[in-house]
C-alpha cells in the first residue's frame, strides 16, 4: 500500500538506538530515527515504508535538521507517525496539514485520584456503564452531551477548555495543568467552513472511534519517585487516561486544507514527493489561514477533554464517589497531533508533531510550576490488556528532537487480520481474566483494538529512556476500558 | 456490478481498497459501496424497483475537481460526510462522470437513493476521519479503469 521508499535507505547508528540517513537526493536535511532491534525488524517487514516518508519530508522547504521519527514510528499519509519535523518561517518554512494529521490536537490527559484499587473493584462494573453512559463515543451513538449554539461555538474555538471551566465544567487548576493552558493563541474561527462546524457541534464531549479510549488505571510500579511525587502517583493509586481529540471539526479541517494548498501549488516554488504533505510557506496567506484553522481546532480537541473530564468526574459521582472521596484531578494534557511556533537555538520555529508528544525539560519556562523541576508529563498509552506509561521531558529531547519524545505503541496487526484473530473468541472475557472490565460499542471495535493487535509498548519507552528524550516515571495497569 | 473488483488494502496502519471496473461509472459507484463496507458490517442495498423503504429520500449531486483521482476523492468524501453529519446512508447511487474542461476537467451527477443511519440494524463499525491523497490513484487498466484509495480511520 505505502507509495514511499521500497529500497532500504541507508542509514547508520548515530548514538544509542538512534540511527541517522545522511542527506541524499533531494533531501534538504539529514534524517534521524530512534529504534529498538524489535523496531528495525518491522521497519524491514515494512519494506522500509516509514523510512521513506521521513526522506520525503527532509525534502520539504525550510526544514531544519534533522527530520526526526520517534520509535514508534510507522507507515502514515505522507508523514510517517511519530514523525517530528521543524520549519523555520524565516527561511521559507512550510507548514503542512498532512504533518498536523487528520486528528488535529489528539492527545492525551491524565487524571489522578485519591482512591486506591480497592475501592475500585467493588464498583468496577458499575462505574464501567457509568463512564459508557457518561462518555459517548459520537457518530450513531444515541447517548448524547449538550449541543452548543453557533455563537457559543465561536466562543470555544478561542478559548478552549477554558470555555468549558467559564461554563462550570471543571476547575481553573484543570486549565493550569494542561499543555498552553488549554487553549492556543492564534485561533482564527472565520477560516473553518461551515462544514467543520456542523461536524463539530455534535461531537463534543464524544470520545470517537478507532483507537481513542478512556480508561480507570492503577499505578502498579513508580521508577522516579519524586517526578511521581510532582505528579501525585503512587503505587495502588487509581488514575484515569483520556485519549480523543478535535474529532469531525479537525477531520474537516485537515481534508479541506490539504485541497486549498494543493491548488496554490502551482503558485509556490517547489514540487512534493507525495500529495498528502501538501504544505504552504508559514508565512504565505494559506500557511497563515491553516494556523489559524489548526489553533481553533485544537482548542476544540482541549475543551473536547476538557468536557469528557467532567463527564468522568460525574461517572464516578454516579456510582456514590463524591468529589471529597475521588479527588480527580488533571495531572497533565498533552497533545501528540499539532504545529507549533516555539523557540529552538535561538529561533522561533514551527515544530510539526504526528503522532509525537511535546517533551520539555526541567526548568522550562512553558511549563506549569508544579513541573518546573521534573520535567513535562509525557503520557504514552499501550494497549487494553497490558499498560500506559508516564515519562518526563529531558534535556536531551530539547537538545536532539526539538523536545519531543514517543506517542504511544504502533499497530501490530491491520484491523482485518486483527479481526480475524479475533473470530470465535471472547474478548470480553479474555480481558476480564487480566482484570480488565471493557465496554465497547461494537464487537468490532473490540476485536481491533484487542492488545495483540499492538506492539509492547514497553519496548518503545524503553528506547525513549535509553535515547535520553525520556525518562520513565510509573507504569499504568488498565482496570477499566471504554472504547468508541 | 460485472466486470467489477473490490480489493480491502490490509496495511497495519490504516484501511482502503483498490477497485477495478469497466466504466468510470461503476467505479465510482463501487468505491461508494466500498466506503460504506468501511462504515458498517450489513450496509444497505438497493431496493427493488418501486419499493422504498420508510425514510428512503432521494436527490441529485454535483461535483467537480481538476482531476479525475481528485474527483474520486471529492466524491468519497462527500458521502462520508453525508453518512456522518446529515445520517443518510447512500444506499445506491447512479454517477455519471464526464470531461467538462475549464480549470475543474472533470464533473459527477448522481442521483442518490438514501436510507437513514440506522447503527444498530447497519451494524455500525466506526468512523472515518477522512480520504487521504495518499497513494491515491485512478488510472485506465486493461480496457477499464483502476483506483486505489487510502482512508483514515
Amino acid at each position: 500500500m505505502p507509495e514511499a521508499a521500497r529500497a532500504r535507505p541507508d542509514f547508520e547508528p548515530d548514538a544509542a538506538r538512534r540511527y541517522r540517513i545522511r542527506r541524499y537526493g533531494a533531501m534538504r536535511v539529514d534524517a534521524v530515527f530512534y529504534a529498538s532491534s524489535a523496531v528495525l525488524e518491522m521497519l524491514e517487514q515494512e519494506g522500509y515504508a516509514s523510512l521513506g516518508q521521513l526522506v520525503n519530508v527532509a525534502s520539504l522547504p525550510g526544514i531544519v535538521t534533522p527530520a526526526l521519527a520517534m520509535p514508534d514510528l510507522h507507515w502514515g499519509y505522507g508523514f510517517p507517525i511519530g514523525g517530528v519535523a521543524a520549519f523555520d518561517p524565516e527561511r521559507g518554512g512550510v507548514v503542512s496539514p498532512g504533518g498536523v494529521g487528520y486528528d488535529i490536537n489528539c492527545g492525551v490527559r491524565l487524571l489522578a485520584s485519591s482512591l486506591t484499587e480497592a475501592a475500585l473493584a467493588p464498583r468496577a462494573e458499575r462505574l464501567a456503564d457509568a463512564l459508557f453512559r457518561r462518555v459517548p463515543s459520537g457518530i450513531g451513538s444515541k447517548r448524547t452531551v449538550a449541543r452548543l449554539s453557533e455563537g457559543e461555538l465561536e466562543r470555544l474555538l478561542v478559548d478552549g477548555a477554558s470555555w468549558m471551566v467559564a461554563h462550570g465544567f471543571g476547575d481553573p487548576d484543570d486549565l493550569a495543568h494542561t499543555e498552553s493552558g488549554g487553549h492556543l493563541a492564534g485561533a482564527d474561527p472565520g477560516q473553518l467552513s461551515p462544514r467543520a462546524r456542523l461536524r463539530g457541534l455534535p461531537q463534543l464531549g464524544t470520545l470517537g472511534s478507532g483507537n481513542h479510549f478512556l480508561e480507570v488505571q492503577v499505578v502498579d510500579e513508580v521508577y522516579d519517585v519524586a517526578a511521581a511525587d510532582a505528579m501525585g502517583l503512587a503505587v495502588g493509586k487509581v488514575t484515569v487516561l483520556i485519549h480523543t481529540g478535535s474529532r469531525g471539526l479537525g477531520h474537516q479541517v485537515c481534508t479541506e486544507f490539504v485541497e486549498r494548498f494543493l491548488n496554490a501549488l502551482p503558485r509556490f516554488d517547489f514540487d512534493l514527493p507525495d500529495r498528502q504533505l501538501a504544505a504552504a510557506p508559514v508565512a504565505s496567506p494559506e500557511g497563515r489561514a491553516y494556523l489559524g484553522a489548526m489553533r481553533a481546532a485544537a482548542n476544540f480537541a482541549f475543551a473536547n477533554r476538557q468536557r469528557i473530564t467532567h463527564s468522568v468526574r460525574q461517572a464516578f459521582e454516579d456510582v456514590g464517589l463524591a468529589p471529597r472521596d475521588h479527588g480527580l484531578r488533571v495531572v497533565y494534557d498533552v497533545a501528540h497531533n499539532n504545529a507549533k511556533l516555539e523557540k529552538h537555538g535561538g529561533r522561533t520555529l514551527l515544530v510539526h508533531r504526528k503522532g509525537a508528544t511535546r517533551a520539555f525539560p526541567p526548568g522550562h519556562p512553558e511549563l506549569p510550576a508544579a513541573y518546573r523541576e521534573v520535567g513535562q508529563p509525557v503520557f504514552v498509552p499501550g494497549d487494553m490488556g497490558r499498560a500506559s506509561y508516564v515519562l518526563v521531558g529531558t534535556e536531551g529531547a530539547m537538545r536532539d528532537t526539538f523536545g519531543s519524545s514517543c506517542h504511544g505503541a504502533g499497530r501490530r496487526l491491520s484491523r482485518h487480520r486483527a479481526k480475524r484473530e479475533a473470530r470465535h473468541r471472547d474478548l470480553t472475557e479474555e480481558l476480564r481474566r487480566l482484570g480488565v472490565v471493557v465496554r465497547a460499542s461494537s464487537p468490532g471495535t473490540l476485536a481491533e483494538e484487542m492488545p495483540e493487535a499492538y506492539k509492547d509498548v514497553a519496548d518503545v519507552v524503553d528506547t525513549v529512556h535509553e535515547a535520553g528524550i525520556g525518562r520513565k516515571v510509573a507504569r499504568l495497569r488498565p482496570r477499566l476500558v471504554v472504547k468508541g | 456490478m460485472p466486470g467489477t473488483r473490490l480489493t480491502p488494502l490490509d496495511h497495519t496502519g490504516d484501511v482502503g481498497f483498490e477497485l477495478h471496473a469497466a466504466s468510470l461509472e461503476a467505479l465510482f459507484d463501487a468505491a461508494r459501496a466500498a466506503l460504506l463496507r468501511e462504515l458498517m458490517a450489513a450496509p444497505p442495498t438497493a431496493q427493488a424497483p418501486g419499493a422504498r423503504p420508510a425514510g428512503a429520500r432521494s436527490f441529485e449531486l454535483t461535483l467537480a475537481a481538476p482531476a479525475l483521482d481528485r474527483l474520486l476523492l471529492r466524491w468519497l468524501d462527500e458521502l462520508l460526510f453525508l453518512v456522518q453529519v446529515r445520517g443518510r446512508v447512500p444506499a445506491s447511487a447512479r454517477p455519471a462522470v464526464r470531461a467538462s474542461g475549464g480549470p475543474n476537467g472533470w464533473e459527477l451527477t448522481a442521483r442518490l437513493e438514501t436510507v437513514p443511519l440506522d447503527v444498530r440494524a447497519q451494524r455500525w463499525r466506526g468512523e472515518v476521519k477522512g480520504v487521504t491523497y495518499h497513494g491515491l490513484e485512478l488510472v485506465p487498466d486493461d480496457g477499464g479503469w483502476r483506483a486505489r484509495v487510502v482512508l483514515d480511520v
